[in-house]
């Protein structure tokens, strides 16, 4: 009786997960008039134009190129130098490491729309309202969490793995990069999956910096919500669009997502 | 190589007290020393010292007479093996091995047969591409060793390498440390607070409470000529029975029950060095307590009456938790002279090997 609660309450959850997938995949094969015919019903006639044509209105091949530059090149950078910084600040005991550390932590509590203001203005100032800047300031952005998930994993690598790294003849990089970093890989998974989903997804930051020509796959798609129309049908193949690579991005790195979260666990 | 240290000193910062207290030893060539304690007692920081993982507050480090204190860890040539084995997980056992000499820039032929050689030595050939989870605890101690091994270093530094074994493991992997040390030659430093694993390896034991060196010697020099009561006391297991007891008119009694004479040579030291009829500490090991009829008859003057209040049989001894009047001690007798619990048994005293010590400075009296 339970199992049979359990597996009908996870079967309901699960339809109201893919409830929204439903509803994309179908209304995005429909014209303009079968969507307001029927939202729920299956596409008829079914058409694959809204796809053509979203394709095309999106620029999707720049604007995926845009995304995926600004996420992989920032998800990297995050992951180097937050896990690094987590490094020297957990191993080195002083008072000053110890402040650093908690106003890591404290910036985690000020509100993005705090700060976006100045902050593009002064990047205005500076010419880096692109996505170079935009990456920086995913950077700052970013790293307090990563630096805090980091340095709670590397308390717990005892001391002893850096020391006899250090007697066997490894510098700080390579004891860091060759025997700690190795051994981070389930957080380094977390943090950076927290990370893409931060970044891919952003709007807001990106509407603020990004030029036109460099805009990513969520503010192409604004492109179809004017003031006065809104093309539903070629906005849903465009949401079709990108969800793709997240779903190619997850059938790939599956294996090591939950990897990730079952390491985590038993540790 | 030889290493001396000398006048050195280790406090932390932020402490108003020396972990570690004017501590100097001269270790010669090929020698290995066990410094021993209890915890906390400063060994560890001294090890860590010669490692260069800690800075050495004040005095000397020096190797082959060139002084090493601010030469970094990596440039004195020694290898470390820690008590937590600190082996890479992600790496395989040959992996961890060649780390130290790959960092070196080693030829690649030459780290293979430094690591081949290496777990030969040690038992390791069939587990070099395992990665050191699916090892058992001994196989896990053996790669830490053989780490040390491959590196060719000059010293070997081991901080209680035991403690995470089984006791079994423990005694084996005992006697591979020592056999280890005998084939390759090498100055090794062994820290444990176990005495026993100290008498059984060491060719000297440093012996340390408190941050301060308390003796150093070969372990059947600390063993029976320990030169104060924390020696005496730490050295051997159970440990002495120590009483606090006044020497009157060749006897010592303790007001609770235990009165024996004192053989005429140990009288006339402690009477010449102003005891008489003043309180001191007598030392006896349990192994110098009998039962035996003979020892009984040859004793008569140091016999006392005792209830035995726990006995452990052991297999060739056992020993008997006795008492007498309000007197509590432990006798090491043969198994055949196994006695229960609540009998009461005739005990001899062998004062001839008993130890005395000073009541206030603890140490020990001496012809």
């Amino acid at each position: 009786m339970k199992k049979f609660l359990t597996l009908l309450v996870g079967l309901l959850l699960g339809l109201l997960w893919i409830f929204p997938f439903y509803l994309i995949l179908t209304n995005s094969f429909k014209t303009p008039k079968g969507i307001f015919a029927s939202v729920l019903g299956l596409p008829h006639p079914a058409t694959g134009a809204n796809y053509q044509d979203s394709f095309k209105a999106l620029d999707f091949m720049r604007s995926l190129g845009n995304s995926l530059i600004i996420t992989v090149v920032g998800v990297i950078l995050i992951i180097i130098f937050s896990s690094m910084a987590a490094f020297a600040l957990q191993r080195n005991k002083s008072k000053l490491s110890g402040g650093i550390l908690m106003l890591f932590v404290s910036a985690m509590l000020i509100p993005f729309q705090t700060v976006m203001i100045p902050l593009t203005a002064n990047f205005g100032r500076v010419h880096m309202l692109n996505m170079w800047g935009l990456i920086i300031m995913y950077l700052g952005f970013q790293s307090s969490l990563s630096i805090f998930l980091y340095q709670g994993t590397i308390a717990s690598i005892p001391v002893s793995m850096d020391e006899s790294a250090e007697l066997e003849g490894a510098n700080k990089f390579q004891t860091f990069f060759k025997i700690i970093f190795p051994m981070l890989t389930p957080i380094t998974t977390t943090v950076g999956i927290l990370n893409i989903i931060a970044i891919w997804n952003d709007y807001l930051l990106p509407s603020l910096v990004l030029p036109q020509h460099q805009y990513t796959i969520p503010l192409q798609m604004f492109f179809f919500f004017g003031q006065y129309t809104k093309q539903w049908h070629l906005a849903l193949a465009g949401l079709a669009l990108s969800i793709l690579p997240v779903i190619i991005f997850y059938a790939f790195a599956q294996r090591y997502i939950i990897k990730g979260v079952t390491d985590g666990a038993v540790k | 190589m030889q290493i001396q240290l000398e006048h050195v000193y280790k406090r932390y910062p932020g402490n108003d007290q020396d972990s570690v207290t004017d501590f100097n030893l001269d270790m010669a060539d090929n020698e290995f020393v066990v410094f021993v304690g209890p915890s906390g007692c400063g060994k560890s920081t001294t090890l860590r010292m010669i490692a260069g993982l800690e800075d050495i507050t004040k005095g000397d480090l020096k190797m082959d007479g060139k002084v090493m204190n601010k030469v970094h860890p990596k440039d004195r040539n020694i290898a470390m093996v820690f008590q937590n084995y600190a082996l890479y997980p992600q790496m395989t056992v040959f992996d961890n091995m060649a780390f130290g000499l790959k960092i070196r820039k080693m030829a690649k032929p030459e780290i293979k047969k430094r690591v081949d050689e290496a777990a030969e030595i040690l038992g390791l050939t069939d587990y070099l591409q395992r990665k050191p989870g699916a090892l058992s605890g001994g196989q896990r101690q053996r790669v830490a060793l053989g780490r040390a091994i491959v590196r060719d270093a000059s010293l070997f530094l081991l901080d209680e390498p035991l403690s995470n074994l089984d006791a079994k493991l423990r005694v084996q992997m005992r006697t591979e440390i020592a056999q280890l040390h005998q084939r390759l030659g090498t100055n090794m430093i062994y820290v444990t607070h176990d005495q026993v694993e100290a008498m059984t390896m060491a060719d000297r034991i440093v012996i340390m409470n408190d941050g301060k060196i308390q003796q150093v010697g070969t372990p059947d020099e600390l063993y029976n000529k320990p030169v104060n009561k924390f020696v005496a006391g730490f050295m051997g297991s159970p440990s002495m029975n120590f009483f606090e007891a006044r020497l009157h008119d060749g006897i010592v009694s303790n007001g609770k029950g235990l009165t024996v004479a004192v053989p005429e040579g140990w009288l006339k030291t402690l009477v010449a060095q102003g005891y008489n009829d003043k309180e001191l500490v007598v030392g006896i090991r349990p192994e110098d307590i009998h039962t035996e009829e003979v020892a009984l008859e040859a004793m008569q003057d140091a016999v006392v009456n005792a209830r035995v209040e726990v006995s452990e049989f052991l297999g060739t001894d056992s020993m008997l938790y006795s008492k007498t009047g309000e007197t509590e001690f432990v006798a090491q007798v043969n198994a055949r002279d196994y006695h229960k619990p609540g009998e009461n048994v005739q005990m001899a005293f062998e004062m001839s090997k008993a130890h005395f010590f000073d009541k206030d400075t603890e140490a020990v009296i001496t012809a």
